[in-house]
């Protein structure tokens, strides 16, 4: 005798199946999953406009909802939920002309910045630097480190080479200890 | 202390908590449209598409039918041959002749033999004269 698993026992990929074949519950579990998370990384790319994260967030379920039935097995669900997350936001800087593509350079830099700071100050330090960090360096960080998407799930997202994804983390994380620098003094 | 990119992914992901637990996130159900069974509209839905059909389907058959088809009652108008009606129509009173010598109505000459009836062979035998 087959015993179907629990909602809540079930990965999001096998959530994601059922919901493509009508099941309401299975798209709610997955919302309550994944709805607060996806709302708080919408609130720290536009600036902590809450209402306007929401939006994106309902946006982002509604379109995901919408395209249900496209799901097929094997794709990963946080990937195709972040690529809806990551188009939105694109549109959205594209369009406040605030969406800066730095091409420019694309090589990892070999600097090997130290920076030595109390750990009671990162925390606030950390914050500032992150809320003044350049668009697409922020977006990056915030997939990989934030998200905790692979570097392939991200090259998948964005749209980038793997290796240019690489090298933009790794300048990401200089420029942000190089801000940190700030700090030291204080 | 010197920080590695270890402690600032860490910060970084103590940030990300702190922000997400202050998000006010609306229940899915709030989003979403009461969900219907599909049979609970598509069984009025079928009534009513009947329903307008028989009503087009009837208009139809009235519009060439026979015109008592069209009306709920026919009444029909019946002339009643009534003494009130003619005699309404005519004087109440007639004139009665004033009866004078000169229009004392002439009677023939000749008189009609009254007597005993006529025989069957039509002879009045009550009349013969015997020789």
């Amino acid at each position: 005798m087959l015993i179907p698993l629990k909602l809540s026992a079930q990965t999001d990929e096998q959530l994601m199946q059922r919901a493509a074949h009508g099941n309401e519950r299975a798209f709610e579990e997955l919302y309550n999953r994944h709805a607060r998370r996806l709302q708080g990384f919408f609130a720290r790319r536009l600036g902590e406009d809450t209402d306007l994260a929401a939006d994106f967030m309902h946006d982002s379920f509604l379109r995901l909802y919408a395209a249900r039935e496209k799901y097929h097995d094997g794709k990963n669900f946080r990937a195709w939920l972040y690529t809806i997350a990551y188009n939105l936001l694109k549109n959205h800087f594209r369009n406040q002309l605030q969406m800066v593509y730095d091409t420019a350079d694309d090589r990892a830099d070999d600097i090997s910045v130290e920076v030595e700071l109390d750990e009671a100050i990162l925390h606030d330090a950390l914050r500032q630097v992150l809320d003044n960090l350049p668009e697409p360096l922020a977006m990056l960080f915030s997939l990989h480190y934030e998200e905790e998407l692979t570097i392939p799930q991200i090259a998948q997202i964005t749209q980038l080479p793997e290796g240019t994804v690489k090298s933009r983390l790794h300048k990401t994380m200089t420029v942000i200890k190089e801000k940190l620098q700030q700090y030291e003094d204080h | 202390m010197k920080i590695t990119d270890q402690d600032i992914i860490r910060t970084a992901r103590q940030l990300r908590d702190e922000d997400n637990q202050q998000q006010h996130v609306a229940p899915w159900t709030h989003h979403r449209h009461i969900h219907i069974p599909t049979w609970l509209v598509a069984v009025p839905a079928a009534a009513l598409v009947g329903f307008l059909f028989g009503l087009w389907t009837n208009g139809n058959t009235d519009e060439h039918g026979p015109l008592t088809a069209m009306t709920d009652t026919v009444y029909i108008q019946v002339k009643e041959s009534s003494t009130h009606t003619e005699t309404a129509t005519q004087p109440t009173t007639q004139p009665t002749p004033v009866v004078t010598k000169s229009s004392k109505v002439m009677h023939p000459r000749t008189k009609k033999v009254t007597g005993r009836p006529i025989s069957e062979d039509q002879i009045r035998y009550d009349l013969l004269v015997k020789n």
